[in-house]
């Protein structure tokens, strides 16, 4: 082949091309709004260098569309394959400057194509979502471009991890493709996600919101609950995608991925045993009894603003990825509203379909009394809670730190919904209910006829405190495996882990089960 | 096709030109608007012209309550009881120090101020119950501190 082949040429040119997007000045353009292109997003997001694009040339089949002078070659989006620690994931990444990265039925097909080969592979699909929404000249068929992408969220949930970056807007139909996914992470006044947009509230209802407000990061991870992590910056979001994967395996066959532990597995933490306030009603931190428990800063805490009375991220133990769930007493003194058992009940079941296993710190004081509450079903959304404790097969290991009370501690990971190991420091309470209301109940009638009916309800109450709050008359009857001391509870939950390893507990052959929604 | 319609007691005259083109078009009173068809059905299904100046409402509550927040307010985040307050009218606060103690489910819950300023009003007293979103004490403008 002589050295200047003009087919070699050729290629060359159409690569650079490819490589321009939408061209030098809409690249300008994405620059000076403090964005990356598609491309530079890909390589801060994998292993340098191992990046390998697919479909580059993909162009816009509607000949009308070719003939009014305008082709991009890659129909706005960027697809292929690299590698994440070594690992490989399949990814696409919406390029802005093509037509605003809108969706076209090619487009789609691109997306869909990567979706497809992840799953035959066995890897996870990662998403960053910069897109101005569907594109309208397209039609119907960007529309059928949607669904096939969403109906792929759907049918692989649970099969590989589904990551999406939130990296600009998505408004519209194009904001469920997200919010199927495992894992959503938006940049700070960089995205927003809405189904309806401030224009069309203003026209419909009247109420008046900026984008920001009404979709963004902050809005979706402390009010709406539907994103699960905001960073300050681009850069921070891909290197946040990283970590998080590096909690979980490549499917749901696999285990997540062991890292040798720089922390020593039998760690004795003294402070532990000081952390439980003796004054049963004065709080203290569980995020503390987290940190000082799992390895050194492995834990990774999911949607910290929303629903902040229950706490859900991953951790690692001993090297080993395991998911937390647990109720913080200084936020609402960490009862289960309708938010906390949403958020609970979606980590759980992740974890669930990853094969990661679920430690559960129970501080359990009820669920929030309230007309509001139970009018918005918080029967449904509790039942979601214990629903998906009892359904999951993981290794399952609960803490009762300290208070366990009724039906609250029913959901919260007890032994009666398959709990594997149950451990109780010797703070905790298990009772059906808190001594006020059972005392008033139990002994309405001698406390009315007593002489001093004040002094013989408080007896009643040093009684019943004696009686129930603690561990004992649960461990006695079997609902807890060990009374522990805070100190040992790191090296008894790695052993713990251990021993339930190679647990194998499925669940009867279904289609799928009914969990109310 | 022409409607009169009455919302509030004041009457309106609607006239929609074609109920099957997108968009509709439709005039209220002699100004003219086009309306998408998705939100046809939502102004036929409930007989209410678009008011001519839309008020602005709600803005984004703070907590999944329904309720719209007053940006001052300190709410209560659960319905307990009051044991302690730990500011006085006119004290000037930072954003998370400790403004009362609520207790609810069996427990201290410490309430912390949402944001800056001076404390215009406290709404409660020690041993008072309280309900869910009810408002402890409002926050007056920011001070800078």
């Amino acid at each position: 082949m002589p050295r200047n082949d003009p087919r070699i040429l050729e290629l060359r040119a159409l690569r650079e091309k490819s490589r321009q997007g939408g061209g030098v000045q809409r690249i300008e353009k994405q620059h000076q709004k403090g964005k990356m292109t598609a491309r530079e997003r890909l390589s801060l997001l994998l292993d340098p260098g191992t990046f390998n694009e697919l479909e580059p040339f993909i162009t816009h089949q509607d000949p009308q569309a070719q003939s009014q002078g305008e082709k991009y070659l890659g129909e706005g989006v960027v697809t292929g394959y690299g590698q994440i620690e070594g690992r490989t994931v399949y990814v696409y990444a919406q390029d802005f400057t093509i037509f605003g990265g809108t969706l076209s039925e090619m487009q789609s097909h691109k997306i869909c194509r990567v979706m497809d080969l992840a799953l035959r592979n066995g890897v996870p699909i990662i998403g960053l979502i910069d897109s101005g929404g569907a594109r309208i000249q397209d039609g119907v068929s960007s529309l059928a471009g949607y669904a096939e992408i969403f109906r792929r969220n759907a049918q692989y949930s649970g099969v590989i991890p589904q990551i999406s970056l939130m990296l600009g807007p998505c408004a519209g139909g194009a904001a469920y493709s997200p919010a199927l996914t495992d894992i959503l992470i938006m940049v700070e006044n960089t995205s927003f996600m809405f189904l309806t947009g401030p224009e069309v509230i203003k026209t419909v209802t009247g109420e008046v919101i900026d984008a920001e407000q009404l979709g963004g990061a902050y809005t979706h991870t402390a009010v709406s609950g539907v994103a699960h992590l905001a960073t300050a910056s681009e850069n921070e979001a891909l290197a946040m995608c990283r970590r998080v994967l590096s909690y979980l395996p490549s499917n749901n066959v696999e285990n997540p991925p062991y890292y040798p532990p720089q922390d020593d597995p039998l760690r004795m933490e003294p402070q532990l045993n000081e952390i439980v306030p003796l004054d049963s009603t004065t709080p203290y931190h569980m995020h503390e009894v987290i940190d000082l428990i799992v390895d050194e800063r492995s834990f990774l805490e999911l949607q910290p603003h929303w629903g902040q009375n229950a706490i859900t991220g991953f951790a690692r133990i001993g090297g080993h990825s395991v998911g937390i769930v647990a109720q913080e007493p200084t936020s609402m003194a960490g009862v289960i509203d309708i938010d906390a058992s949403d958020k609970m009940t979606r980590f759980v079941r992740m974890c669930d379909c990853f094969n990661v296993p679920i430690v559960t710190f129970v501080d359990s004081p009820g669920f929030l009394p309230g007309v509001d509450q139970e009018h918005r079903g918080i029967i449904r959304h509790g039942a979601k809670l214990l629903y998906g404790y009892s359904e999951a097969t993981v290794p399952k290991i609960c803490v009762i730190t300290r208070k366990a009370y009724g039906g609250a501690y029913v959901v919260m990971s007890s032994k009666y919904l398959g709990t594997d190991i149950t451990y109780a420091w010797p703070s905790a309470e298990v009772a059906v209910m808190g001594p006020e209301g059972a005392v008033g109940i139990i002994y309405k009638g001698q406390i009315e006829k007593a002489a001093d009916p004040a002094a013989e309800r408080q007896r009643l109450l040093d009684e019943y405190r004696r009686k129930w709050n603690n561990p004992y008359q649960a461990a006695g009857a079997g609902y807890v495996d060990d009374v522990i001391e805070p100190s040992e509870t790191r090296p008894k939950i790695i052993a713990a882990l251990a021993a339930l390893r190679d647990k194998y507990a499925p669940n009867p052959p279904r289609k799928h089960g009914n969990m109310p929604v | 096709m022409k409607y009169r319609m009455t919302v509030n007691d004041q009457t309106y005259e609607v006239e929609i030109i074609d109920l099957h083109a997108s968009p509709v078009l439709v005039t209220v009173d002699g100004e003219r608007f086009e309306v998408l068809p998705e939100m046809v059905e939502l102004e036929i299904a409930r007989p209410a012209p678009k008011p001519v100046n839309p008020q602005p409402r709600a803005t984004p509550s703070n907590g999944g309550s329904s309720t719209p927040r007053n940006p001052n307010a300190i709410p209560a985040p659960i319905p307990g009881v009051i044991v302690s307050i730990a500011v006085k009218v006119g004290e000037v606060i930072s954003v998370g120090q400790e403004v009362c103690i609520l207790e609810a489910m069996k427990m201290k819950n410490v309430i912390r101020a949402n944001r800056a300023g001076r404390i215009e009003d406290i709404k409660v007293s020690v041993g008072q119950q309280v309900r869910h979103s009810d408002v402890l004490m409002t926050v007056g403008t920011e001070v800078a501190l």
